[in-house]
């Protein structure tokens, strides 16, 4: 079962997105703020990341450099979700080393497609 | 050069002037030899008309506008009527405005001025006709554009043909009541649903929903219908139908295209259900007093044909005679009202509990009327499908 981090600040956001992911088969490990964040990656090696940008503590920002920059860790996709679709913001996570990048409110189906399109050369779990 | 398999472009001139046609054909010899132009000559309006019936490809008409018979500026309204692409450059006496201007509202492309200036003319010719050529090759995208949007109604309805389209679907059987619809989104969509008996005593149910739209997501949802129906004629337990399913998709899905699932098998002597799930939405158990449950998901597989070899469990429960099995697709669920809330479980659950003892028909249409009208107008982004299983009695069929 592939394992998702999400990194997502809003109570209801991360529920409502962790059911979902959960409900198509995703095992979903939660992080509240971007240290939070890095440390559970660092520690669970999750599959892929869905990391919100705008963070306390760490912002989405810094903790994608983070992850980039472990040795560990830099091989995970992570995913940035924002909450403007602004211009300046999809080049400024594909800087910050993002795979991809999507805008909320998260259309699920969107996004799943981009995350299996990131896990696409899964090998059997 | 010569090329006998080219074919020159038509051009018709239209003039009473009996010269004009010897001073034609001196002054572009070059371009007649070489099977670059072809002319044709009239010497009115209407003569000119009987020339374009016999030479449809004339792509170009260079008229006069005085001439006996049927004159320059009759003749153009006449050309608009036939829906061709070619085009008309009118020849006026020099200082003509009135007749310059009325050639030009009647859809001339452009105009010359007595005595021909030839080199004049012949740019105008070469621009004229460069014109009509784009003007056919639009006409022709437009028409391949049409012939595309035909295709794609037609899959459209092949796609539904894959859905069963009997109702009742097994009128015989009094021992379960079964009925299912799905509203298709505008797009060629995704959703699917399949019912079938294994035996006398077992009935497959299956929902689901591929992911994307258009025609990739109309293939991928016959391949896995058809593949899931296959597999299941084979009497296997539902999580190893998804399983192979799963690895079958998986093998060949270069697109990372999915489909999420639900199928159960009812054993219609007992109640028991034994199913599995590929990462779809857990179905409801309703009670004929109206309350539901949700059927606890504990096999939870992931959505099917994106990881080779990922496991799906069978689980089973137990429908109790009077109870149903309601499956649904997130077209239910996420359909969204103008102030942008989701149409939601709870909402799934009070409708359940405003009809206690309802059957499987109208389960489906209610649910459907219910979302339709809960969006209210707003457009229906995605397929909305609904299957409704009421198991009835353990009595064997009559």
């Amino acid at each position: 079962m592939p394992k998702v981090l999400l990194v997502e600040d809003n109570e209801m956001n991360r529920d409502m997105l962790s059911r979902r992911l959960h409900r198509r088969g995703f095992q979903v490990l939660l992080a509240v703020d971007g240290e939070q964040g890095v440390a559970t990656a660092e520690k669970e090696l999750p599959d892929i990341i869905l990391m919100d940008m705008s963070l306390p503590v760490l912002d989405g920002w810094e903790a994608t450099r983070r992850i980039k920059a472990g040795d560990a860790t830099r091989a995970i996709p992570v995913i940035a979700l924002t909450a403007h679709a602004m211009a300046g913001d999809r080049d400024k996570a594909m800087e910050a080393g993002c795979d991809d990048y999507d805008t909320k409110p998260i259309e699920l189906p969107r996004l799943l497609e981009k995350i299996c399109r990131l896990l696409g050369g899964l090998p059997s779990a | 050069m010569e090329n006998p398999e080219h074919m020159p472009r038509q051009i018709l001139v239209v003039d009473d002037e009996p010269d004009l046609e010897l001073l034609v054909r001196q002054r572009f010899r070059r371009q007649i030899r070489e099977r670059e132009l072809e002319f044709f000559f009239s010497h009115n309006g209407e003569e000119a008309l009987q020339a374009l019936a016999g030479q449809p490809s004339i792509d170009l008409v260079l008229s006069d506008i005085n001439m006996p018979v049927m004159d320059g500026l009759t003749l153009l309204g006449k050309l608009n009527e036939s829906g061709n692409p070619r085009k008309a450059v009118i020849v006026s006496a020099y200082g003509d405005m009135a007749n310059i201007r009325t050639a030009m509202n009647r859809g001339a492309i452009d105009f010359l001025m007595k005595p021909i200036d030839f080199q004049d003319l012949e740019i105008t010719i070469q621009k004229t006709l460069a014109h009509v050529e784009q003007l056919k090759h639009s006409l022709h995208t437009q028409q391949q554009l049409l012939a595309i949007q035909q295709e794609l109604s037609i899959a459209a309805r092949i796609q539904q043909w894959l859905l069963p389209r009997q109702f009742p679907p097994f009128p015989d059987r009094r021992d379960f009541d079964l009925h299912a619809a799905m509203v298709p989104a505008k797009e060629v969509g995704g959703d699917l649903f399949d019912f079938f008996l294994l035996d006398a005593d077992h009935l497959g149910v299956v929902i689901g929903d591929v992911s994307g739209k258009g025609v990739p997501a109309a293939l991928f949802m016959a391949v896995s219908r058809t593949l899931l129906r296959a597999t299941a004629m084979q009497r296997l337990p539902p999580g190893q139908c998804l399983e192979y399913l799963n690895t079958t998709l998986a093998g060949q899905n270069a697109n990372s295209m999915f489909v999420t699932l639900f199928y159960g098998i009812l054993d219609t002597r007992t109640g028991e259900m034994e199913y599995a799930v590929g990462g779809h939405n857990p179905p409801y158990i309703v009670s004929p007093d109206g309350t539901s449950r949700q059927l606890p998901i504990t096999n939870s597989g992931m959505i099917v044909g994106l990881i080779e070899n990922a496991p799906y469990a069978t689980a089973s429960c137990r429908i109790a005679p009077g109870e149903g099995i309601l499956l649904y697709t997130d077209g239910v669920t996420e359909a969204m009202n103008r102030a942008e809330d989701f149409f939601g479980e709870e909402r799934v659950e009070e409708f359940f509990a405003q009809r206690p003892g309802a059957d499987a028909v109208r389960l489906v249409s209610e649910l459907h009327a219910a979302v339709q009208e809960f969006a209210a107008g707003m457009p229906q982004s995605d397929d909305i499908t609904v299957v409704a299983l009421r198991y009835l009695s353990s009595v064997p069929p009559a």
